[in-house]
This record gives C-alpha cells, sequence and structure tokens, in this order.
C-alpha cells in the first residue's frame, strides 16, 4: 500500500480531572489507508470516542494534555493552527456521530445543512450546491431527495438522519473519514442499509475508514483492520480475519466468547467477562485486563505486556503475557 | 384544519379578553377602595362639605360603586375609557399625546438593552468560568442590583452637570429636530435598560451555553465552519425560546418603571402622568391609562407567544401532532 492517510503514533491523551490526571488514551498507534476501513472495538470507557476525537483534531491541546504524533498525509495534525485544522475539516476529514437525531440541526432543514459544507468550497454557488446537495441526498438513498431537502430532522425517521449526516460528511469527498458508533442507534435492519452504505462510499470514493464500534459483529463485517481497545490501550491489532478468527490476547477472546451466537450450535452460551473496567485515574500496574483475565499468570500483574507482532503473523499484534494459542482459537 | 385554527385563534382572543376584565376589575376595586377623595382633594382643605358634595355629584362619586363599576365598563366596551377628574380632558385624548413617549422611550431601551446582552451573552457562553464570563456576571448583577432611579441620577451627574453632553431633565420633541429629541430620551432609556440588559444576559448566556453543548454544535466544528458561523447560525436560533419569554415579561415590567425615570428627568410620557394622576385620585384616568398598560402587557406577551413557531418551528409541528401518533 502507499503512504498511509492517517498515522497516529503513541498517541497519549491525559484529562485533567477533579481525582487527578486521567489517561483516556494510552499509547496508541494505528495507520489508515486510502480505501481502507478500520475498525476500532472495545468496552464502553475504553477510549474510543477520544481516540477518533483526537485523531481528527477536534480534542486539541486546549482540551487535554496529548503527547504523540498524528500525521495526516504528512502534515502534523497537532501541530497545525485552528485555522489549518479547520480547512481540513468538512473537506479532507470527516465525521459521522453516533446519535442522528442530536447530530442534525433541529431547526435548519436537512438539504441546507448540506449545502453548508459544500459552501466551503469557494467554486460553489448556491445554485450549484442546491443541486449537488439533492444528488448527495439521492446518493445516500434518500427517496424524493428534492422533497425532503426542506424537512427538518424531526421529520424524518432515524435511519433517514444518519443517512443526511453520511450525505453532509461526504459531501467535499473527504480522504478521511470518521464514524463513532454511527448504527448504534438504529434497528438492526436499517444498522444494515447504512453499514453497507458505508462499505459503498469507501469503494466508490476510496475514503479511509475509522469505524469506532463496540459491536464485533459490525467490525468483523464490513472493515478490513480492527484494533481492540481495553481502558485506553491497544490490546490486539491486525487484520479483522487475524484478529477475530484467531484471537491471541485473553481480552479479545473473552469479547468473542460473550457475544450471543445463533450461528454456531455448539457455542450458544455468551460467557459475559465479569468485573469492571479499571478506573482509569488509577489503572493497575501490569495488564489493564489482568483483575479480570481467566489465565493471568504472575507477569500480568506488574509488567505492562508490550504490543508486538505474533512470530507467524507480522501484521498480526497482540499484547498478552499469556497468549490464547492458536489452535484452540481456530 | 382551519377550522381548528379559526378556533384556538377564537379561543386566545377570548383568554386576552377575559384576563383584562379581571385586571380592570381589580384595577377599579382596589381604588375604591383607596383612602382619599378626588373631590376634597380637588378643592383643597378649606372648601365647605357642601362644595365638595356637590362636586362629588357632578363627577358622579356618590353613585354606588357597582354602579360606578357598570358605567365605566359600559363606556370602555364602546371606546370610551372617561375624562379627567382634573382636567376633563378625554383619557384616551391623554394617551394619544402621552403613549407616544413612553414607548419611543421602552423600544429605545430595549435597543441598548438587547445590543449590549446578546454580545455579551456570546462572550460569556464562550468563555464560560473563566474571567471574562465572571467579569461580565459580576457587571450583570451590578445592574441587576441597582435601581433604575440610581442609575439615572449617577447619568444625569456624569453625562450632564460634568460633561454636558445631554440635557439634565425636559423632553424635546421631533419637532425640535432628530439630535435635541434623542438627546432627551437617551439618559433615561439607559437608565431603563439596565435591569433589562441584565436579565437577557443571563437568560441568552444561559440557553447558549446549554446549546453550545449539543451535539449539532460539535458536527457543525466537524465540518469546518467558523466560530462566528457557529455561533449566529447554529447556535443562537435554538436558543432565543428563552429570551423571547423574557422580553415579553420585561417589558410589561418596564412600564410601570416608566414611573420613576419618567417623572425623574420630566418625561410627558404615561408613567409620569399615572404618578399625578394617582395622587390626585383621579380614578377614571388611572383605571383608563392601567386598562391601556394591562392591555399592551397581555398583547405583547401574545405576541411573544406567536412568535414562538417561527423562531423554533419544532414548536409548530410538535402542536400539530399533539395527541397523535409519534
Ligand atoms: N472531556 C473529558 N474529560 C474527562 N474525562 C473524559 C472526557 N472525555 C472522555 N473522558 C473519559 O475518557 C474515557 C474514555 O471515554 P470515551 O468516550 O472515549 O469512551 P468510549 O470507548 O467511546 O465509550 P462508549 O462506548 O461509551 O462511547 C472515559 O473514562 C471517560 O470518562
Ligand atoms: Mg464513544
Amino acid at each position: 500500500m502507499s503512504e498511509p492517510l492517517l498515522q497516529v503514533r503513541d498517541l497519549v491523551v491525559e484529562f485533567r480531572t477533579a481525582n487527578g490526571p486521567l489517561r483516556a488514551v494510552d499509547g496508541v498507534s494505528l495507520d489508515v489507508a486510502r480505501g481502507e476501513r478500520v475498525g476500532i472495538v472495545g468496552e464502553s470507557g475504553s477510549g474510543k470516542s477520544v481516540l477518533s476525537r483526537t485523531a481528527m483534531g477536534l480534542l486539541g491541546r486546549k482540551d487535554a494534555r496529548i503527547s504523540g504524533e498524528i500525521t495526516f498525509r504528512g502534515q502534523d495534525l497537532l501541530a497545525m493552527s485552528d485555522k489549518q485544522r479547520r480547512d481540513l475539516w468538512g473537506r479532507e476529514i470527516a465525521m459521522v456521530f453516533q446519535d442522528p437525531l442530536s447530530s442534525l440541526h433541529p431547526i435548519t432543514p436537512v438539504g441546507q445543512q448540506i449545502v453548508e459544507t459544500l459552501r466551503r468550497d469557494p467554486a460553489m454557488d448556491k445554485t450549484k450546491a442546491r443541486a449537488r446537495a439533492i444528488e448527495l441526498l439521492d446518493m445516500v438513498g434518500i427517496p424524493q431527495a428534492e422533497r425532503r431537502f426542506r424537512s427538518r430532522a424531526h421529520e424524518l425517521s432515524g435511519g433517514m438522519r444518519q443517512r443526511v449526516m453520511i450525505a453532509i460528511a461526504v459531501a467535499n469527498s473527504p480522504s478521511l473519514l470518521f464514524a463513532d458508533e454511527p448504527t448504534t442507534a438504529l434497528d438492526v435492519t436499517v444498522q444494515a442499509r447504512i453499514l453497507e452504505l458505508f462499505d459503498e462510499l469507501c469503494r466508490e470514493l476510496s475514503i479511509g475508514l475509522v469505524m469506532v464500534s463496540h459491536d464485533l459483529g459490525v467490525v468483523a463485517r464490513h472493515t478490513d483492520a480492527v484494533s481492540v481497545m481495553y481502558a485506553g490501550r491497544i490490546s490486539e491489532q491486525g487484520t479483522v480475519d487475524d484478529v477475530l478468527r484467531s484471537p491471541r490476547m485473553r481480552y479479545t477472546s473473552a469479547l468473542l466468547a460473550a457475544i450471543p451466537r445463533i450461528d454456531h450450535g455448539r457455542r450458544a452460551l455468551p460467557q459475559p467477562i465479569g468485573g469492571l473496567p479499571p478506573d482509569l485515574v488509577n489503572p493497575p500496574a501490569g495488564c489493564r485486563f489482568a483483575p479480570r483475565c481467566a489465565h493471568a499468570v504472575a507477569a500480568c500483574a506488574d509488567q505492562v505486556p508490550p504490543l508486538e507482532p505474533a512470530a507467524d503473523v507480522p501484521g498480526h499484534a497482540f499484547a498478552c503475557w499469556n497468549p490464547t494459542p492458536t489452535e484452540v482459537a481456530r | 384544519m382551519n377550522r381548528t385554527r379559526l378556533l384556538r385563534v377564537g379561543l386566545k382572543v377570548l383568554r386576552l379578553a377575559a384576563v383584562l376584565l379581571v385586571v380592570s376589575t381589580l384595577c377599579f376595586f382596589s381604588l375604591a377602595l383607596l383612602p382619599g377623595d378626588p373631590a376634597r382633594l380637588m378643592l383643597g382643605d378649606a372648601a365647605t362639605a357642601d362644595a365638595v358634595a356637590t362636586l362629588r355629584a357632578q363627577l358622579g362619586l356618590d353613585l354606588p360603586t357597582m354602579e360606578r363599576f357598570g358605567h365605566w365598563i359600559g363606556g370602555v366596551l364602546q371606546g370610551d375609557l372617561g375624562e379627567s377628574y382634573r382636567t376633563g380632558q378625554s383619557v384616551t385624548e391623554i394617551l394619544g399625546e402621552r403613549a407616544p413617549v413612553t414607548v419611543e422611550l421602552i423600544v429605545l431601551s430595549q435597543v441598548i438593552a438587547l445590543g449590549l446582552a446578546v454580545p455579551a451573552a456570546i462572550v460569556a457562553a464562550h468563555r464560560r468560568r473563566t474571567g471574562t464570563d465572571r467579569a461580565l456576571s459580576l457587571w450583570v448583577f451590578t445592574a441587576l442590583s441597582t435601581p433604575d432611579f440610581v442609575v439615572g441620577v449617577v447619568l444625569i451627574w456624569i453625562l450632564s452637570v460634568h460633561l454636558g453632553w445631554f440635557p439634565a431633565n425636559g423632553y424635546a420633541p421631533w419637532s425640535d429636530g432628530v439630535g435635541p429629541h434623542l438627546s432627551s430620551l437617551i439618559m433615561p432609556a439607559i437608565a431603563l435598560a439596565g435591569t433589562s440588559f441584565a436579565l437577557y444576559q443571563r437568560v441568552l448566556r444561559a440557553d447558549l451555553v446549554e446549546t453550545l453543548r449539543q451535539d449539532y454544535i460539535e458536527v457543525a466544528r466537524a465540518k469546518g465552519l467558523s466560530l462566528t458561523r457557529i455561533t449566529f447560525r447554529h447556535a443562537l436560533r435554538p436558543s432565543l425560546l428563552g429570551l423571547s419569554t423574557q422580553i415579553g415579561v420585561t417589558v410589561g415590567m418596564l412600564i410601570g418603571s416608566t414611573v420613576v425615570v419618567e417623572s425623574l428627568f420630566g418625561l410627558p410620557g404615561i408613567g409620569d402622568e399615572l404618578a399625578g394622576a394617582v395622587t390626585a385620585r383621579d380614578y377614571v384616568e388611572v383605571q383608563g391609562l392601567v386598562l391601556v398598560i394591562a392591555t399592551c402587557f397581555v398583547l405583547v406577551n401574545a405576541l411573544v407567544d406567536v412568535l414562538y413557531p417561527v423562531i423554533d418551528p419544532r414548536l409548530a409541528s410538535s402542536r400539530r401532532t399533539r395527541g397523535g401518533a409519534r
């Protein structure tokens, strides 16, 4: 693959809280190439949203202590001025948020919200932008686009709203798109159609996609690479096939075992993970999953396992002192 | 659809009429309870009891209270507000002369209050919990707790006595020229604007802070829009409902505040007239003025009510679908 679109290196994001510094993201590295779909999974509070908002630049040095590197097309995102970053947003980098109802402006008609994004391009006049907005509404699968142009958010269904959000996000054909739990607020059938839309857009516009989700099924079907996050760190990283079909880090295995499955008769009963994620202000010294891990060994309690590539599969990295043996995972 | 709408408008008008009826009744009877006799006040202590009785009969004050009330209300319904005991001038005529001054004073004060409160609220909301925000709220709190009268006196002292920019007292009508006219109104308008400014800044700041927390503001940011555009095109309009309610209520209360400010600056407005009428126990005039003031108050608030769905169309459609399937 060519030079990566987005490169995140050793990213640390630390919030100042009343109880002391809280490391929401702790040493995360991530690559996204053009046309590639990268999934980020993890439990609630594992830092997925903070990671994507920081990687996009929405969360900056004013909001938290940030170290590490974020490079977009070779440019250092953290060193940029507000103005430079704003120039990228909506044109080169875009985001689709979780709740489409609260993400759309309650008063402005939806078409106008697309036009506004299109008009970031100085060559777009009002008439052209309007025509293009209707085209976009049509492209994301909204029937009677011309009429819907004037609708307000509360007049649309949940699926339609998220389609509008996607139209806004891809209006200026960005090269990088973040989607933070884009289908969590939608019902299952609508969810599938929205995810297909993402697949289609990534293919056709060769957009690099970062898809945040706590749903392993979504990530398995709709991304190429995946990073599993636990308590601010990446615990396993690789292609979807490697990570989800032969997980090595115990947390990934536990997550997979916790999904109820109806397609595999023999693993019918889900096994929930006991315990709670650690307090990020005072995290455990060693592996952060150790207190909840059924396979923890002595080293887990006091030494941080490094994220290292597997000996046989170089693209598959995991951080575990006592990894799941490959044959068992199959 | 059209009929239900007509019905709703009809109901609204009925409700307004009921409010006004209650207000005028209360006003009439509370005045009747007041000690003091207009005839005695007009003739002075030296007048004989006979003379006072004759005047009372002339003014119709010897009639039973209920009868007087019926008489007055009957006139009001025909558009006749009665005549002042003191001057014999009709109350409608008095209003025609004096209302423009007060209306202009109130409009000017609201322009000043909003002109300062909106920017101050925007700045405070964006810099919430910083020094700027705290400094602004201190200023707002001071404005809120200083009586208009005190502001007026300070303004006179600085701007008239020391700097000589504006006349300390008196009214120049439009016929004297725009400059002198506005100069005679500017200080009372500022004095009157203080409280409104403070109330508006607080309400709008709070609503803006709430709006700026919404997801759609983050989305606007992610679109790469400038802070100015986000503030004025995205955040401001959804934050205006509280402010409009506050304006409705405040304008109503301002009519009361004009009593003090108009007297202080010697402006021939309704407030000044009302103060005089109460002192002289000029019942008919007081009743007429209060009724008109109450009507204005009710109308201003009805107007705000009508404006809600224009500001936020969600309100219009939620009302339309209320009770229907969600
Ligand atoms: N502005 C902030 N100030 C302080 N702490 C924060 C802030 N934003 C996030 N956090 C903390 O950072 C941690 C990670 O939050 P984040 O929202 O990234 O989780 P998440 O993985 O997206 O979870 P979810 O699946 O619930 O969305 C949480 O513990 C959260 O409380
Ligand atoms: Mg999240």
